[in-house]
Formats: C-alpha cells, structure tokens, sequence
C-alpha cells in the first residue's frame, strides 16, 4: 500500500475549498423589470409579419440588391458542428441546407431577402410562373445567359430531369410534391409506381418544348408551385454530370461558386464559380473569392474563439449552429460580443405540445392541458425570451396570409383554477398522463420537472418517458404509441398554409404524418373542399380559416414562434438569420477587410 | 499486533486489540477532526427532513419558477452570488429555481444511501468469499482467481452508460416512471458487483498466510471444524483491512456516483443529486459560478474526510506505526 499520507493533502485541498468560495461571488442577472425592458432576447421579433411576397418579372432580372457596405474578397470561413448529410439538390430537405446550398445551386425560383423581407422571384426562370386551366398547367421560361460551371447553358431538359431524379429509387428523402402533383397520387409509394424516375424513360406531366420552356401538367390543380419550384428538388442537374450516389457529395454548380474540395465530415471549400452571370442572378452575390466550410470542431470552443476574436475566429461564421446556452448570458452582457449575435425568427417554425388524440379523447381535458401549461416557466427553464415568443396559433405568423387569434387566451404562466374547472366537466376523470420527451440534453429532463410540477398542481400525475432520438422517433410516431403528451418543434415546407393542415390534420393520413392521430370529418370535408382550389390566395384564405375550426378542438397547444441566435466573426458582414430558412444567409456574407 | 489476538492469557494491564487501536485512533488529531466531519455528514443526512422542516424549504419546489423576482427571463438568479439570500441561504438553483441548501442536505442522502448499501454488500461478500477462498485454496482458489480477474477487466463504467437506457425500456412500463427504488437499486448492484473484488483478493492474500500459522494448526490439531477455523480463528485476524477497506470504499462509491450523475445515467431527476448539481453548475458557470461551489466544496470535503478517516483507521490497526 502507498505510504502517501493522505493527511498532508488535507491543508491545500482545504485552501482551495476556501479559495473556491471566495472567488465564486458573481453579479446577479439583474432585476427581471430592466431586462424586459430591453428586447428580452429577441432582437427581432419571432412574431413579425415576414409572409413573402410573389415578385414580378421584373423583380426577377438581376443583378440581386446590394448588401450595404459589402466589399469583395477575402475568404469566409463558415464553421459548423456536422457536415451536410447531403448535397445532392433533389437530396437536400432542410432550411439550412436550402440556404446554404443556394452558393453553388439555383433552382427555378427563389427568395430575394431585403431588409429582411423575403419576396419570391424568378431566379433561373424569368418569373414565378404562369398558370393557366385553373391552376392544372404552370409554364416557366428560362432567362438568358444562365450557365453551368463548365460553360454549358441551362436548358429546360436539365431541369425536366431533375425534377425526374425525384421520383427516383433513393430520393425518398427528400420532398415528395413533385411526384405526389405531376402523377396526382396521395402519396410517392402510389406516384413511383405510375412513374418511377429517370430509368423509366420521359415524364409525360413536364412538357419541354424548346431549350427555354417548361410546362408543368398536373390533374389536379396546384396553387403552390412557385414555392415548391423554389425547394432544392426544383434544381436543374444535368444527365452526363449524374454520378449517382458521388453527386450527393459533389454536385455540378451552377451558382456564384462551384465545389472546388469535399472532404466529407471534414470539410468543404467553395471558389468563384466564373460562367455565373449577376445580372441573371437576383438572389446571389460573389463578395467572398472564396468559402472554407470545417466540420467537427465542437461549438462552445467554435463559439469562445469567434466570440473572442481569437485566431481565425473574426473571418469565420456558423451558419448551422446557435450560441451554445454557457456563452449566452454573457454575450449579451458585453456590449463587444452582442454585437457578433445574430438573432431572428426560425423561419416558419412553431413549437407546440402535442397531445395524442386517441388517447386524450376528451376535448375538456385538452382544454384543461391548454390552460395549465406553464409556457413561461418552460421557456425560462430552456434559456428564455431567446427561443421566441409565446405562440396563440397553429401555423407560424411567416405564413402567407396568417391571423393571429387566440381562441382560450390564458396567461403566459399557466392558470391551474382553470384547468381544473375543465377537468371537472371531463366525463372521465383522468389521473395519469404520460409525457415524452428526447433526452438528448439536460435541459429537458428539467423541462419535464416544469411540467410534472403543472400537471401536478392540477391533480395530475404526469409521468415522463426520457428517450434517446431513435428510440423517440420510433416509439412516439406509431398509432398506438402509450404516450399522451411530448413536445415537437416543427415548419411548414414553404410559407404558405397548404402543407400544414392538409399534410398532417387530415384523418386518413398515417400516424407520421398525423401524429396526434386527429379526426373530425368536418375538417376532413373541408380539406378535401380545399383541395381542389387552384387559386393560391383562396386556398391560404380557406385553410387560415379552417385553422381555427381545428384549434377549437385543442389538438395541440401552440408553445413559442421559435427564434434562434447565431454568431458571426467581428470581420464578417453581411451576417442576417435567412426570413424563410431561418438560418445566417451565406449568399450575402462578405469579409469587411481581407 | 492483529495475530495475538488468540494468543495466552491477557497480560495485567488488560487491553485488547481494539482498545489499542482506539487509543491510537483519539491520539490522532487529523484523524479525529474527519470522524467529526463524517459523523456530522451524517446526522446532517439523517435530518434532513427535520432541518428543512424547520428552515422551511423543501428540495422539490421551483421556488425561483413560482414567486416573481427570483430568477430573470433567461432562468439566472436575479440576485448577486447565486441569489443568495435571508430565504434563500445558499442561493436557488437556476432554471428550475430549487433551493440549493436543502438540495445538497437531500442529494447527501442521495449519495449516503448509494455509498453505505453498496459497501455493506461489498463488505459481506467480499469476506465470506476472501476467507473461504483464502483458507480452501486449491481449484477454488484457481477459479476465484480468474473470475476476479475478469471482473477486474469490466469496463463498469461502460456497463453502466449502456445499463441505464437498457433498464429503463425494459423492465418500465410505458405508463409509468421508472420507480426510485430501481433507480437506487441497480446502481447499488452495479457498484456491489464489482466492488467485491479487491476486497476478497486482499483478505484472501491474509488468509493464505495465517492459515499455516500456529493457532490455526492448533485448532486444526484439537479438531476444529472448518466452520470453526474459518468464523473464530481466521475471520477476527482480519478484521483491520475489511475496516480500512470500507472506509476507503465510501468516499470512491460517492465521487463514482457523482461521476455518473454528472454523465447522466445516475439518479434521474427529480431525486437531489450532487453530481447533477455539479454538472448543471459546469453548464452555467459563466454566468453563475458560486452554483458550482456548493455541491463542488460539500463533495470535496465529505470525500476527503472519508479519505482522512480510513487513513487514520488504517494508522491504527497498523502495529508498524502504531508506536
């Protein structure tokens, strides 16, 4: 046995118990009244009006607005936790990859952000489309001088054939309204079948004419296509540059930069892609020479060397990741680091506690569970007024044509009298809920502590599920999965009404797409009625309207507009959170010196 | 000084073994100071209940989520040094807003429960099988070997991360909470499974060597049963390093546990935890760093007693200092 004595270490470790406590007074968070005073957290408000406007043809000729104060040159480092899973155009089906993907790829139409408003325009199209038939035929043309990166002109056959690619075996994974609209199936499974991609020879719905002309058939009428053809699936991507499965790793560009090194999980270099054309272009700029792109390097240190200045942390943004919680007190308290936020609105996202309603079928406890849920306390247990502003309807404020309503206003901290009165008029008296949640991080094993306290107070035992990512996505989105309650975090796929109630609230969907397994044959009518509306603007009218038909029953209490909070190099301009992708815009970063 | 103990008639001044050690053990200054320190350790978490009673604060309440003014928006403390204050002793917890005086009386608990059961079964598996073992020898001795072996070569720590989710998927139904009990249980079991073995693999080395001694031949020779050998002469030999070794086992399961806690497969919410605590105080130490010291400063000063104490015991069971 060592003959160390123990006891000689008893006098420092004592000390430095000592020295501890002593070091450790730190100031307080303020009084709460000066803070809310402030912007509470949110310097733009998640709730503010951002819905995009269709623009004109002319609107859609280039070059795209300057960004004030932009310089050229320079190399912009962009720093994310992971790599993209995907580059692959028909791949992509998420808003950052959207965003950032719009450096080497352009699609047929798109959104051009000033001053933070979103507006849709043409982009390789001179429009955002013609229809005609009641909204059965939609005709694109292609503007002059659009290129590939090897000097190749665009043509309309390139962009047939990627929308083909979609139908495609593999390409589950990313949107399926092009091969549910063109073949007018309810879903891809019946739409493969009708066509199954490139492999089987033309599509028959997608009419090309001349090298500039695309026309779009569909048997049923479609309000939506300028903003699917704004989606990463509505790409051209070209038959003799298709390697397959290595184009999801390097895709041929045809925006201001083209792939120059991917090394996957690593990282991803972007130099000027010279055949693109500006004055073609009204979304994209070529500031930066080029875009170094890290994987791997864990956030909080990304963070502290970007907050901090430190090495090449003044050149380098992240476009993935937020402000991790430890920095952001702080960053918000030093006038220096505040300034290298980016706060905004997450796009169309909205949170919502989701209630299974097969399980909790009676609409007063829905009602009950509306009133007692403690959206302050849980906000404030997540990191605050940071995450976004409390939420009164379904669909996101971003969405075009939203109203705000609130249909059982309850103040922000829950109201458990009345939860109870609800409870009571509950034909059966309910004892137990159950809650489940990802117990990814710590924070939200606290948040279900928040809600077990609620629930409590009501007389409500909640008893809560933590569950790993996998076991969460299988277990929870199953029709007859034994949880009553967890939380989602969700968008619509572009800013319109038409995915939200039709994709998810209708009684005949799966328990995916339906998750809360929510069924009134009124409503189901109704979305059928909608259906068949070719005009955009009656469509969005009549599903807005029918949004509050649907909220009446509770099958989900709306949470937060969700917002996030990003960081950028001090060297890096143009920096600004993207209106509909909810992420920093790579398109418009520039270096302000270099 | 250990072998004497079936030796001759007791010399005049009568004083055992353990009477000698005692004497040795008060001489000891550092050694009694962290009996103190221990001892109040523990009176402290048997009267939790009692303090918090009369503190009038429970661990359970968000107090920082109900009362106004407490914490800010973003869930700090509003008030300097943790929220510090006449109510709030300690400071509140930030998020939930907990009371973090009656939190650490409560996650002292935690770790007294887990740290006590697991050596008590530590400490009567590992002597019934170090003994037997020790005084059988032969096959026996070639099989305890090697499955001590193998259990020395366990990853536990592993075992546990992935024991955890395992534990709780399947033996919890889907409509219920995974009950504390089972919590507690499976890391005492977890903890007793691998602490067993440096325990037996000493007392079987001590063993070997007082089997061949006199007293034990002389048993053996007036036709002691092995029952007898084992349970009355060998067993009261080697009662110092069982002593030593539980005193030091203590302080290893707490700071294990807490390590565990602090990975997030300990004692789950919302049971108090000090290894909780410190991982939450590493997660807001920018902005409220005297969080941190509470359940970092008790956990050092509760183990390092323990370590202080075993110490001392070991210098007073041990005739080469023992002057």
């Amino acid at each position: 046995m060592s003959r160390f004595r123990m006891r000689t270490a008893a006098v420092p470790a004592l000390a430095t118990a000592a020295v501890m406590l002593m070091c450790s007074c730190s100031a307080g968070a303020g009084s709460p009244a000066a803070d809310g005073k402030e912007d509470g957290g949110t310097a733009v408000k998640s709730g503010a009006r951002l819905t995009a406007t269709l623009g004109t043809a002319k609107d859609s000729q280039g070059p795209a607005p300057v960004v004030p104060g932009a310089r050229t040159g320079g190399t912009v480092k962009i720093a994310n936790l992971n790599d993209y899973s995907h580059l692959d155009p028909q791949k992509i089906y998420a808003g950052e990859s959207y965003s950032t993907s719009l450096l080497w790829g352009r699609q047929l139409t798109q959104y051009q952000v000033v001053d933070g408003k979103p507006k849709l325009v043409g982009d390789l199209a001179t429009d955002t489309g013609q229809s005609s038939d009641g909204g059965r035929t939609w005709t694109y043309k292609l503007k002059d001088g659009i290129a590939w990166e090897d000097g190749q002109p665009i043509t309309s056959a390139h962009v047939k054939y990627g929308i083909e690619r979609t139908f495609g075996p593999g390409f589950e994974l990313g949107p399926t309204y092009w091969p549910e609209w063109l073949t007018g199936s309810e879903d891809r499974t019946a739409a493969v079948k009708k066509y199954g991609g490139p492999k089987d020879g033309d599509l028959d719905a997608i009419e090309t004419p001349d090298d500039r002309t695309i026309v779009f058939h569909f048997p049923r009428p479609q309000s939506d296509v300028p903003y699917m053809a704004a989606q990463s699936s509505s790409s051209p991507v070209r038959k003799d540059k298709d390697t397959g499965t290595d184009y999801d790793v390097r895709p041929f560009a045809t925006g201001p930069y083209r792939i120059a090194e991917h090394k996957q999980n690593q990282s991803l270099t972007l130099e000027r892609n010279p055949r693109w054309k500006p004055e073609t272009d009204p979304i994209r700029h070529q500031y930066a020479d080029r875009f170094e792109f890290t994987f791997g390097k864990k956030i909080l240190n990304t963070a502290q060397e970007v907050l901090g200045g430190r090495g090449a942390g003044a050149d380098t943004v992240t476009t993935k990741n937020e402000v991790p919680p430890e920095l952001y007190a702080e960053a918000r308290r030093d006038a220096k680091k505040r300034e290298l936020l980016v706060p905004g609105s997450q796009g169309a996202y909205t949170s919502d506690l989701y209630i299974k309603n097969n399980r909790v079928t009676d609409p007063e406890v829905r009602k009950a569970i509306h009133y007692l849920f403690p959206r302050e306390q849980a906000r404030q247990v997540l990191g605050g007024p940071r995450l976004g502003d409390f939420a009164t309807t379904l669909s996101s404020p971003a969405v075009v044509g939203w109203k705000k309503y609130d249909l059982y206003p309850v103040a922000p901290s829950g109201d458990i009298a009345k939860a109870k009165e609800h409870l009571a008029k509950a034909k059966d008296k309910v004892t137990t809920l159950t809650y489940a949640y990802e117990s990814d991080a710590p924070e939200k094993d606290r948040l279900a502590q928040v809600l077990v306290d609620a629930f409590g107070k009501a007389g409500i035992k909640l008893v809560t599920k933590p569950m790993d990512k996998a076991a969460f996505n299988d277990q929870v989105f199953r029709g007859d999965a034994p949880y009553d309650l967890w939380i989602s975090t969700n968008s619509v796929d572009w800013p319109t009404p038409s995915t939200l109630l039709p994709d998810s609230y209708h009684s005949k969907l799966d328990a995916l797409a339906n998750s809360i397994r929510y069924s009134n044959p009124e409503v189901d009518k109704e979305l059928e009625r909608i259906a068949g509306i070719g005009d955009a603007q009656q469509k969005a009218a009549a599903l807005i309207g029918l949004e509050q038909v649907v909220m009446k029953d509770v099958p989900v209490v709306p949470f937060l507009y969700t917002s996030v909070t990003q960081f950028r190099g001090a060297n890096v301009g143009g920096a600004a959170i993207h209106p509909i992708y909810g992420s920093i815009a790579a398109v418009d970063l520039y270096l302000k010196k270099s | 000084m250990a072998e004497v103990h079936s030796g001759g008639p007791p010399k005049a001044p009568s004083r055992g073994p353990f009477a000698t050690a005692c004497r040795a053990f008060r001489r000891d200054r550092t050694g009694m100071a962290a009996l103190v320190v221990v001892a109040l350790c523990a009176l402290l978490a048997l009267a939790a209940p009692l303090l918090a009673a009369l503190y009038g604060k429970n661990p359970k309440e968000h107090y920082g989520q109900n009362r106004p003014g407490l914490l800010s928006a973003e869930g700090l403390p509003v008030l300097p040094n943790g929220g510090i204050s006449g109510e709030h002793w300690f400071g509140i917890e930030p998020g939930l807003g907990r009371d973090v005086l009656t939190q650490l009386l409560y996650g002292m608990r935690t770790s007294l429960l887990v740290a006590l059961a697991s050596v008590t079964v530590i400490a009567v598996v590992g002597i019934v099988l170090g003994v037997t073992v020790g005084y059988l020898s032969g096959l026996a001795d070639r099989a305890f070997t090697f499955v001590c072996n193998v259990m020395l070569a366990f990853p536990t720590l592993l075992l546990l991360l992935a024991l955890s989710p395992v534990i709780q998927t399947r033996f919890v139904d889907p409509g219920e909470n995974e009950p504390v009990w089972m919590q507690f249980t499976s890391l005492i079991l977890v903890f007793s499974a691998f602490g067993w073995v440096p325990l037996a693999m000493v007392l079987r080395t001590a063993v070997r060597g007082l089997r061949e001694r006199d007293f034990v031949e002389a048993a053996r020779a007036v036709g002691a049963g092995r029952r007898h050998i084992v349970f009355r002469e060998l067993l009261p030999n080697v009662w110092a390093p069982v002593l030593v070794h539980i005193t030091l086992a203590v302080p290893g399961i707490v700071t294990a546990e807490a390590a565990l806690s602090f990975l997030g497969v300990g004692i789950n919410e919302p049971v108090p935890d000090w290894g909780r605590m410190i991982s939450r105080g590493s997660e807001v130490f920018y902005d409220d760093p005297t969080y941190m010291v509470f359940p970092g400063v008790a956990i050092l000063v509760f183990v390092l007693a323990f370590n202080l104490l075993g110490d001392a015991v070991r210098d007073a069971l041990d005739p080469r200092i023992a002057a």
